[in-house]
């Protein structure tokens, strides 16, 4: 080391002043801070951003899997014979879904293997009649089943009215000590009957009007049952080629017995 | 701690570490600061780009990579911010041209007991120091103040090693003639 750089390094003491090392300190220290805020505010906004995308494409393809069952099942008709053989046949899983069709469709089955078996008596305690009004409201007019259909419309007339009352509206005399209710579904078959309190005791709420299909179908079979009973095989058996006619795919041999 | 490399310290600062920064800064602002000192001899200025240089460092820390030494990226900034200060304020220096070849030892009749002398010769050389042109002094105070070697110097300014051998003999040289001028 030569003289000169002797001398220089003897006397170089000079240092930074201290308000400026503060002051570069300090805005290091704020440079880290701001730098970390802004990988937290990341993630505040990151997050919510990636969650409403996630539900919103969840919701976009489960509507787009729920279009795709619903144009893909098979449309079944009421009175089609596909259906029975289908839910027989191992295809029954492609219309395992839960979808309101199915849920008719199942109902319909269940109405047409109930009316195939004897329906069970329930003894009721003391069932009184309800009223008229509401049992009107139920049943379609004679004089209009005779304009869509007259042999029906006729043999709808030799019906007493109270039979056909009795069958969906009761009344009870004592309160029921439970409360009973059950869904009536939109399509017009009741599940069942709910028993709801009020001030006059417990009374069964009528089921909702069923379609006119399925009404008719339960209608034509009572009457038929009637006309049985009361030995008029004539009338009977009109009723009955009507009914084939019209229900293809129900089984009449055991009318066609007791006729 | 104080072990890491400064290389290290400044990868943790850019990690948001300020303590890292904070033992970065202890380490070399001193030496910086009176690089800039003894260029401009003039404080507030010095005090103003050596804020400045900080500052940018601080700001680049994202951008950081280990290319080289950190303290050669700093003298970098430093000498950069120091050339664009120069040229704002149209005082850049001429180049100096000494054909003066003449080989120079660097003694000059100094007693280094006497605080008195040294003292004197001390305020004549920063006096001197300021009066040499800018690239002999840049190599000088390089040298000086960063104790980078004259080829780590040359690699840092990237120019040839001959050329600041020669700048830095001729800057010592200078500096003894006026402090003999001076006497």
């Amino acid at each position: 080391m030569s003289t000169i750089e002797k001398l220089y390094q003897r006397n170089n003491k000079e240092s930074s002043p201290a308000e400026l090392d503060h002051l570069i300190l300090a805005a290091a220290k704020q440079s880290c801070e701001k730098e970390s805020d802004r990988k937290k505010t990341k993630w505040i906004y990151a997050l919510p951003t990636a969650a409403v995308v996630m539900l919103s494409l969840s919701l976009i393809i489960n509507l787009q899997n729920e279009n795709q069952t619903i144009n893909t099942m098979p449309v079944f008709d009421v009175e089609s014979p596909e259906l029975e053989t289908l839910s027989k046949t191992k295809e029954k899983s492609l219309i395992k879904k839960e979808t309101p069709k199915r849920k008719r469709e199942q109902r319909l089955e269940e109405m047409v293997q109930e009316s195939q078996q004897p329906t069970p008596v329930v003894a009721a305690p003391q069932i009184e009649e309800a009223p008229k009004i509401e049992a009107k409201k139920m049943y379609a007019e004679p004089s209009i089943l005779e304009e869509t259909n007259p042999t029906i419309g006729a043999l709808s007339r030799t019906v007493p009215a109270k039979q056909i009352e009795n069958e969906n509206s009761f009344k009870f005399k004592k309160p029921a000590k439970k409360n009973i209710s059950y869904n009536i579904a939109d399509d017009g078959f009741a599940d069942s009957v709910s028993l709801i309190e009020n001030d006059k005791g417990l009374e069964i709420n009528k089921a909702k009007k069923p379609k006119k299909d399925s009404n008719t179908f339960l209608l034509d079979i009572n009457k038929l049952d009637q006309l049985i009973e009361q030995q008029k095989f004539k009338q009977a058996k009109e009723l009955l080629t009507v009914l084939k006619q019209k229900y293809p795919d129900y089984d009449f041999t055991k009318y066609d017995i007791s006729i | 701690m104080t072990d890491r490399s400064d290389e290290e310290l400044m990868l943790a600062f850019a990690n948001n570490d300020s303590t890292a920064f904070e033992i970065l800064y202890t380490r070399h602002k001193d030496s910086l600061y009176r690089y800039f000192l003894r260029h401009l001899n003039n404080e507030a200025i010095s005090q103003e780009l050596f804020q400045d240089s900080w500052m940018k460092i601080i700001n680049s820390k994202q951008n950081y990579q280990v290319k080289a030494k950190f303290k050669t990226w700093m003298y970098t900034l430093a000498h950069n911010r120091l050339v664009d200060w120069y040229r704002r304020n149209n005082l850049e220096s001429k180049s100096f041209v000494d054909n003066n070849e003449e080989q120079f030892d660097g003694t000059i009749d100094w007693n280094p007991e006497d605080e008195f002398q040294t003292k004197r010769l001390s305020k004549q050389l920063k006096l001197a120091i300021a009066k040499l042109p800018f690239e002999q002094r840049e190599v000088f105070l390089l040298h000086q103040e960063t104790l980078m070697t004259l080829p780590q110097i040359s690699e840092m300014l990237q120019l040839g090693l001959e050329k600041i051998k020669s700048r830095y003999r001729y800057a010592i040289n200078k500096l003894r003639l006026n402090l003999e001028d001076m006497r």
